[in-house]
């Protein structure tokens, strides 16, 4: 991991001391002014959801100076955030569970297997995963088979746009796994199917948690789903219930909205700092091997 | 391969689990992804095909739509804007995820801490972001205007998302600070994988430090540098959330983008067939960034 | 926590404005019991408002009509249409329709309502409603809810700092305070000019001037093709607006401000003027505005002409109809319910929760807030019904994209008359009809 280029090493033929210190302190300026640009705004979310409504236009960008925490009550109150809360954990986690499941078969399948149209099938994915949706279609069939304003729906929604990049991911893993393991496990009286579950998965962690956190992330994140696919307060998630909260525009004191705001996305935040590597390698790793 | 060992009647009974086994392994995914994803994207195209309110009868008027599009000055206009667009953030988003990239592989204290802040907005929903930074861009109570008076620059304060000149530069900027920490650590991968010695070897024949950038650092980046284009490419080209959340495609149009405009056309103005033959426009353009990227990806394979 | 309110509490802080609706949301059980059908299950309303804000309407009707389910859809207003196409599509239930006055005209000339003219409780609601429903000489839905529309309002205090005591008339005098009221520290007028819808609805009340107050058949005149965008009384629309903006009479950044913003101007003391729909009085009334003293006047004469009235622009609640092509066994049912969500109790709890100034029904006085009382004598009278009513969507945004377009110096009015004629003439290119 240690860096090897280190542009800032270069001889110095002068011998002066204080050269390195310098650039030091210079690189540590320029990195420290660019995590203020990029933390400032969102610690000011923070704030402003601890001011009075009078100090959110009176006292931009300073610290509050009371705290306002019913903001906070108000907010979850108002804006069934509880409920929400609630919803967005249970779609984002079955999601997860939805897509390793059908994403680790299925690039097992295309990473150990050889058979017909396997390229064929990858090379559709790879074309279609970006591709935009039409929406009528798409909501039609969800009415169709019942699947509005359920959980079901707002799960397999989300995992059929993340199971493409996912079953990338897993099949790039699988590839760098010896065959002799799972070789070894057959020869053990182990069918193709348990050497997976026993051998191979307890072995891809790895792969599992950036699959997992990938699907985790967009799965929280997801806007536009819920917006087409939920109707009744009861499966709003999160995001959408911050959007409704929003645009009761004028309706509700801006301190209040964020509050609302912070609620969203401080739980993400806090859980990503916890588990920032594997944050940073899940969201990044797909596409680099992918 | 295990079937080696098998007798003559066993193996042919288990090539043909084998022929199908692997199809059943993939079926669960391919069945979600074909009925949730290929199935809309199949019937849309017949939509496509259709003059359609949403309200009378749709008629079948074949190619029309397709043809209207290339003369309807509002989707050349919005296309324009869409590439620059494209343009501006891929640019804006890999000179800054390189340039700290490079700054922080470096030994350097407090590494994981800037790493670990810089890569937050990523996390981040565009509804939350959205909100956030239309009311940082608020000509009047925002922070920015606010900000820059108190600091006696209230001559650069502008009116961010209401000026026709600005607004789509804005909005740029929003998303390049959500996705810069992204392409940074791609970056950061990229630049840990180069062997230390080419640096050295560069070194002796007296390369300073910017030609090293220039002959090791940037060639060797190619793949990532792909990966990192393509990707900020191809979002760019799909953007709905920041300006459906942040200005709605206003003032006068001049931050409506592709999908933004598809999803007016459709649901503001009941185009719907319209609106159907406008996603596949976009969809071959990203189809066409996708390719590219392939064809890239594999070129550079083959130079390695 | 003292100030923690529930959801219930907070719909009715903000509509402060009701007094008839507590007991009724509170207590079903004196409502009317109407002609109960014999149908049981579940009762499908299509709405474009939300479910929370509706649950005493959805409670009074499962505890009217026994073995009911009501299954309420909010949609917002542009989403409506998606929605209804792909459950339509689908074969999704569809019972009863409530729309957004807007959208009502596409829906009855398309054939997806029933025609009401026949019901026999028509007495319970204002003339005025009833003509704006009425398309082709037959009722389509019945108005639900309130008459409101966009009147001037302003800070009185603003106006005492310069010195200025009782309601403007013109637009020349406050032309001639925009200095004064500039160097006090207020814009003279905040707009939501960001809002897809609120450009257009501007245009409308200075429309209704320069067509000497005749803004409907001034507008249905260039629908059916006989008259033009770009014709002097539309045009001259527009340049009062280009005239506002030369006199540096807007907020700066006004072409980004939406609504929440536009109102921050106005509470906060840094507009004077904030053109808005009425239900603001609600607003107003349910939270703290120090710097804010409320008060409003119908939009100002901004013509030459003396005896053009001042009139507004406005609505009549929502509409409220039944879907053509409801299931015959549910058909009964849907006329009770519809004929039992108008009723005066139920429209007084939808009032209050809009803070509406005048009902739609006549027997009801939904509010006696001042403010309120002074739009129905002052407003009410002088509302005509919003142009986008008739039009179709393309000439909203035409409007509200030129305007911007005006506003920020890019086009003369005239250029932006004819881009916006130009959008009408391509619609009647693709078949556009228009009828009255």
């Amino acid at each position: 991991m240690e860096s090897r280029y280190k542009p800032d090493t270069s001889p110095q033929p002068t011998g002066i001391h204080w050269r390195p210190y310098m650039v030091m302190t210079f690189n540590h300026a320029v990195l420290l002014l660019f995590t203020v640009i990029i933390i400032y705004p969102v610690v000011w979310m923070v704030l402003a959801s601890l001011k009075t409504p009078g100090e959110f236009v009176s006292n931009v960008w300073g610290l509050p100076t009371v705290l306002d925490i019913d903001n906070y009550s108000r907010a979850w109150e108002l804006a069934n955030l509880g409920r929400s809360l609630l919803n967005s954990l249970i779609v984002s986690l079955g999601t997860v569970i939805l897509v390793v499941a059908l994403s680790s078969t299925a690039g097992y399948a295309f990473a150990k297997f050889s058979f017909r149209f396997s390229a064929a099938i990858l090379l559709v994915m790879i074309f279609t995963m970006q591709a935009p949706t039409p929406v009528i279609p798409f909501y039609v069939l969800f009415v169709r088979l019942g699947l509005t304003d359920s959980y079901a729906g707002l799960i397999l929604g989300i995992a059929s746009g993340s199971l493409p990049l996912s079953i990338f991911i897993f099949q790039a893993f699988f590839r760098s796994i010896p065959n002799e393991l799972r070789e070894a496990a057959k020869i053990d009286g182990c069918s193709e199917y348990t050497a997976f579950l026993r051998v191979v998965m307890p072995i891809s962690g790895p792969a599992v948690a950036t699959v997992a956190i990938l699907t985790f992330v967009g799965a929280w994140n997801e806007y536009f789903l819920p917006l087409l696919l939920v109707r009744s307060p009861e499966f709003r998630p999160l995001t959408l219930a911050v959007q409704v909260f929003f645009f009761q525009y004028g309706r509700v004191e801006w301190t209040d909205v964020f509050a609302a705001l912070s609620i969203a996305s401080v739980p993400m935040i806090v859980l990503y700092v916890l588990l920032q590597r594997w944050f940073i390698q899940g969201l990044t790793s797909g596409s680099i091997k992918g | 391969m295990a079937s080696q060992s098998l007798s003559g009647k066993a193996r042919h009974q288990h090539r043909r689990i084998a022929r199908l086994d692997p199809y059943l392994w993939i079926l669960p995914a391919v069945l979600v992804y074909g009925i949730f994803k290929l199935v809309p994207l199949a019937s849309g195209l017949y939509m496509a095909l259709l003059r359609w309110d949403g309200i009378e009868d749709p008629r079948f008027i074949g190619l029309r739509n397709f043809q209207r599009i290339l003369k309807d000055d509002l989707t050349i206009h919005v296309l324009l804007n869409n590439v620059e667009y494209a343009v501006g953030t891929v640019i804006g988003k890999i000179v800054l995820s390189l340039f700290l990239a490079i700054m922080l592989n470096q030994a350097l204290r407090g590494r994981t801490f800037y790493r670990t802040s810089l890569f937050m907005p990523v996390v981040m929903s565009f509804v939350v972001i959205g909100i956030l930074w239309r009311w940082l861009f608020n000509a009047e109570f925002g922070l920015i205007n606010t900000l820059l008076g108190s600091l006696g620059l209230s001559v650069l304060a502008q009116d961010w998302l209401g000026d026709t000149d600005i607004a789509l530069r804005s909005l740029m900027l929003v998303d390049i600070w959500k996705w810069y920490g992204f392409h940074m650590v791609i970056f950061l991968a990229g630049l840990q994988s180069i062997p230390s010695e080419l640096y050295e070897a560069a070194k002796i024949d007296g390369a300073s430090v910017w030609q090293q950038f220039l002959y090791v650092t940037l060639p060797m980046l190619q793949p990532v540098m792909i990966v990192n284009v393509t990707l900020s490419l191809m979002g760019a080209f799909n953007v709905f959330d920041i300006p459906y959340v942040m200005t709605e495609g206003g003032p006068a149009n001049s931050t409506n983008v592709m999908a933004l405009h598809i999803y007016l056309r459709g649901f503001k103005f009941y185009r719907f067939g319209f609106s159907a033959a406008l996603s596949y426009v976009l969809l071959v353009i990203v189809t066409l960034v996708a390719a590219i990227q392939l064809r890239l990806m594999a070129r550079a394979d083959n130079i390695e | 926590m003292s100030s923690k309110l529930s959801r219930r509490e907070f719909l009715k802080a903000t509509a402060s404005a009701g007094t008839v609706a507590f007991a009724a949301a509170s207590n079903i059980s004196h409502l009317p019991v109407l002609g109960q059908g014999d149908y049981q299950g579940d009762f499908v309303i299509l709405s474009a408002s939300n479910a929370e804000q509706h649950q005493y309407l959805i409670d009074g009707i499962e505890a009217n009509f026994p073995g009911v389910k009501v299954e309420w859809r909010g949609l917002t207003s542009e989403r409506y249409t998606e929605l209804f196409a792909a459950a339509e599509i689908a074969g999704d239930q569809i019972d009863i329709m409530d729309l957004n006055g807007q959208d009502l005209r596409r829906y009855a000339v398309g054939g997806r309502l029933k025609n009401l003219s026949d019901v026999d409780y028509l007495d319970r609601f204002r003339p005025v409603g009833l003509e704006t429903y009425t398309i082709g000489g037959k009722l389509w839905a019945i108005p639900n809810g309130g008459i409101s529309g966009f009147p001037f309002f302003f800070n009185r205090k603003a106006l005492d700092a310069v010195g200025y005591e009782g309601d403007p008339e013109t637009y020349d005098e406050i032309k001639d305070l925009a200095p004064e009221l500039k160097a006090a520290g207020y814009a003279p007028f905040t707009h939501s000019g960001q809002n897809i819808y609120l450009w257009p609805i501007w245009q409308f009340w200075a429309y209704a001037q320069t067509s000497g107050n005749r803004p409907l058949d001034g507008t249905f005149n260039v629908l059916t093709g006989q008259a033009k965008f770009t014709d002097p009384d539309h045009l001259a629309g527009l340049e009062i607006l280009h005239q506002y903006t030369v006199d540096g009479m807007f907020a700066d950044a006004v072409n980004s401000l939406d609504v929440a913003a536009a109102q921050l101007s106005l509470t906060q003391g840094t507009a004077a003027f904030w053109y808005h729909h009425s239900s603001f009085v609600g607003v107003y009334r349910g939270g703290e505005y120090p710097d804010l003293d409320l008060s409003f006047v119908n939009p100002l004469r901004s013509v030459d002409d003396e005896s053009v009235r001042r009139q507004l622009p406005g609505g009549t609640g929502w509409a409220t109809g039944i879907y053509s092509r409801i299931d015959p066994s549910r058909e009964a049912i849907a006329h009770a319910i519809l004929d039992y969500m108008t009723t005066d109790e139920l429209v007084a709890e939808r009032n209050a929760l809009s803070a509406d100034a005048v009902s739609t029904n006549v027997n009801i006085d939904p509010s006696d807030d001042p403010l309120a009382i002074r739009y129905g004598e002052i407003s009410a009278s002088e509302q005509f019904t919003y142009l986008d009513w008739y039009w179709p969507p393309e000439i909203t945004r035409a409007y509200q994209e030129q305007q911007q377009a005006i506003v920020a110096g890019m086009a003369s009015p005239s250029d932006a008359a004819e881009a916006i004629q130009e959008v009408m003439d391509e619609l009647f290119e693709d078949g556009y009809e228009f009828e009255v």
